[in-house]
């Protein structure tokens, strides 16, 4: 069951234009910009924020446009700590610029199904005081294999530094409004308040870890969180790409999931990941990909210089690339999701989650 | 693992060149190769290396994309009696199988964050020529087609359900004991030297 309207169900996005003024002389700029407070109120707000930072220059270096996003994201890191609960010891991690992008052997370009960055240790979870398994002790997910450090990334974001052969687009999807609509299907009513979906998702990730040696995955995937209780539809393909196989191991350990590759419920997906996701979203929310993607899904076209933001637990988000784009991530993290302040920040999130949603509708 | 298989033979060559290869990694372990009453084969590969170790990291990636590529490797070197020289990615892919391309290529970008395919693919071609210059070996080459034959006659003797042979069954582990091959295989075209570093503010 899903409602008609998708009002409130699409994450909305804001392109800000940074000042020359203020990318020139960022410290002395201070932190007092209408630009600057629209886009963290924005960011708080459960959206997400393009951040264009080529100022005048017709062709800023990369190395120029990391230094921009950097003081962007600090001075927006320190308005949402100062203005709308952020955690104190929350803080911005740059990773190097990267080399390009991976696609499936031989691909031109490549579909990154929805994830979150750092999945591994960073995704939605309840409250601690609505958690009844014991998921917010520590909010990790698997631990063995990650790509460099098990911090928990609150906000995602990325620099483009060279688009590529074509402009890449990026996705983003309100995975609480995800949630609504799975457990509306799930149960036949509305959730009465954001705790009914906390309890629903806390369930969904416990039952992901209970079946851990079997899906293999490392990651949460949208099938899982949304409250699939078939292992196939907790994996995740390599990449994880549209177009990509998944890890010898899954193929072994679940069988079936060699005919879920082969064939989706819409018969309209293409390559193994794709189908998998058909399988996932069309168990929890009833939707095709393609119908899921119509339903939930912002746009976001990317050019050089802009710094694309995001809520990295609120919200999942996907991306088509070129093979030769570059880009350099950029996140707002802590290194341990505990405490009364993280609490807070995430109450935050819950509670205009659901209200974006409708709430009791 | 392989989707395009081309026969009994030829699959129990490919499954025997993962085992033959995952036991010569120091930084891994091996329990046993499966072959499924769904038709598929598989090795169990396994290891206990510390992922905050950039070196260690470096190394059991380097031993997991050397055991993924085996198996095409095997078909090629052991099963075709092929000495390959200057193959192309196109060619790999073709030995190897789209899975199992696919895993070394995913090992290879557990690296860093969003490597260059162009390096993954260079480097899987690299250690493709390397694991096949150690199949070739004429001792080798027997040793797998050996563990091959064990596991297509199980295959033969029951076949409905699924036959395993595993690496620390005394005959095998004898055979497997015999085997003369590097320990470990160079990575030169993706490796970064900042592995697990960031900077923050
Ligand atoms: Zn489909």
């Amino acid at each position: 069951m899903t409602t008609e309207t998708t009002e409130g169900v699409r994450v909305e996005v804001l392109k800000t234009w940074v000042p020359a003024s203020w990318l020139a002389d960022p410290d002395g700029g201070g932190l007092d910009h209408s630009w600057l407070g629209d886009a963290a109120a924005h960011l708080a707000g459960g959206g997400s924020v393009t951040f264009a930072l080529r100022g005048d220059d017709a062709e800023p270096t990369s190395t120029e446009l990391i230094v921009r996003a950097k003081a962007a994201l600090a001075a927006v890191t320190t308005l949402l700590k100062e203005r709308h609960a952020l955690p104190a010891d929350a803080y911005v991690e740059v990773d190097e610029e990267s080399y390009g992008t991976p696609t499936a052997p031989e691909g031109r370009s490549r579909f990154l199904l929805p994830h979150q960055d750092g999945a591994h240790s960073s995704f939605l979870t309840p409250r601690a005081v609505n958690d009844r398994h014991g998921i917010t002790e520590t909010r990790v997910y698997s631990n063995t294999v990650f790509f460099k450090r098990p911090s928990h990334k609150m906000y995602q974001g990325f620099l483009i530094t060279r688009p590529g052969k074509f402009p890449g687009e990026t996705y983003y999807y309100d995975l609480i409004a995800m949630l609504h609509d799975a457990y509306a299907r799930r149960t036949g009513h509305p959730p009465r308040d954001a705790v009914e979906l906390e309890l629903f998702l806390g369930d969904n990730i416990a039952r992901s870890l209970e079946l851990a040696d079997v899906h293999r995955s490392r990651y949460l995937t949208v099938g899982s969180l949304l409250g699939s209780e078939h292992p196939a539809h907790h994996v995740l393909p390599s990449g994880p790409r549209a177009e990509s196989e998944l890890w010898p191991e899954q193929y072994a350990s679940i069988p079936d999931i060699w005919r879920q590759v082969e064939a989706c419920p819409c018969g309209l997906c293409e390559g193994p990941g794709a189908r998998l996701m058909c399988h996932g979203v069309t168990a929890t929310l009833g939707l095709s990909w393609p119908q899921t993607r119509a339903r939930y899904e912002a746009a976001v076209t990317g050019e050089r210089g802009d710094l694309l933001i995001g809520n990295n637990l609120t919200q999942k988000h996907a991306a088509f690339s070129a093979r030769d784009r570059q880009i350099c991530p950029v996140c707002v993290v802590v290194d341990t999701p505990v405490g009364p302040e993280y609490e807070a920040w995430l109450d935050q999130q819950w509670t205009q989650g659901f209200d974006r949603v409708g709430g009791a509708r | 693992m392989k989707r395009e298989h081309d026969g009994p033979v030829a699959l129990s060559v490919h499954e025997a060149g993962h085992l033959v290869i995952a036991h010569s990694q120091e930084a891994l372990t091996v329990g046993e190769s499966i072959w499924s009453d769904q038709g598929f084969t598989y090795t169990n590969v396994g290891s206990e290396a510390d992922w905050t170790k950039p070196a260690e990291k470096v190394r059991s990636i380097a031993a997991q994309v050397a055991v993924a590529v085996a198996g095409g490797a095997a078909e090629l070197v052991v099963h075709r009696g092929v000495l390959p020289e200057e193959l192309t990615v196109e060619d790999v892919l073709a030995e190897t199988g789209s899975i199992d391309f696919q895993l070394a290529q995913e090992w290879l970008a557990l690296q860093r964050h969003d490597p260059s395919q162009d390096a993954i693919e260079a480097e899987v071609l690299d250690v493709f020529h390397l694991v096949a210059a150690a199949l070739a070996d004429r001792g080798t080459s027997a040793l797998v087609s050996e563990l091959a034959d064990r596991l297509l006659a199980r295959r033969r003797r029951e076949e409905n359900g699924t036959v395993r042979l595993g690496s620390t069954e005394p005959e095998v582990a004898a055979l497997l004991a015999g085997a003369r091959l590097p320990a470990e295989y160079p990575l030169t075209r993706t490796t970064t030297a900042n592995l697990i570093s960031v900077t923050t503010h």
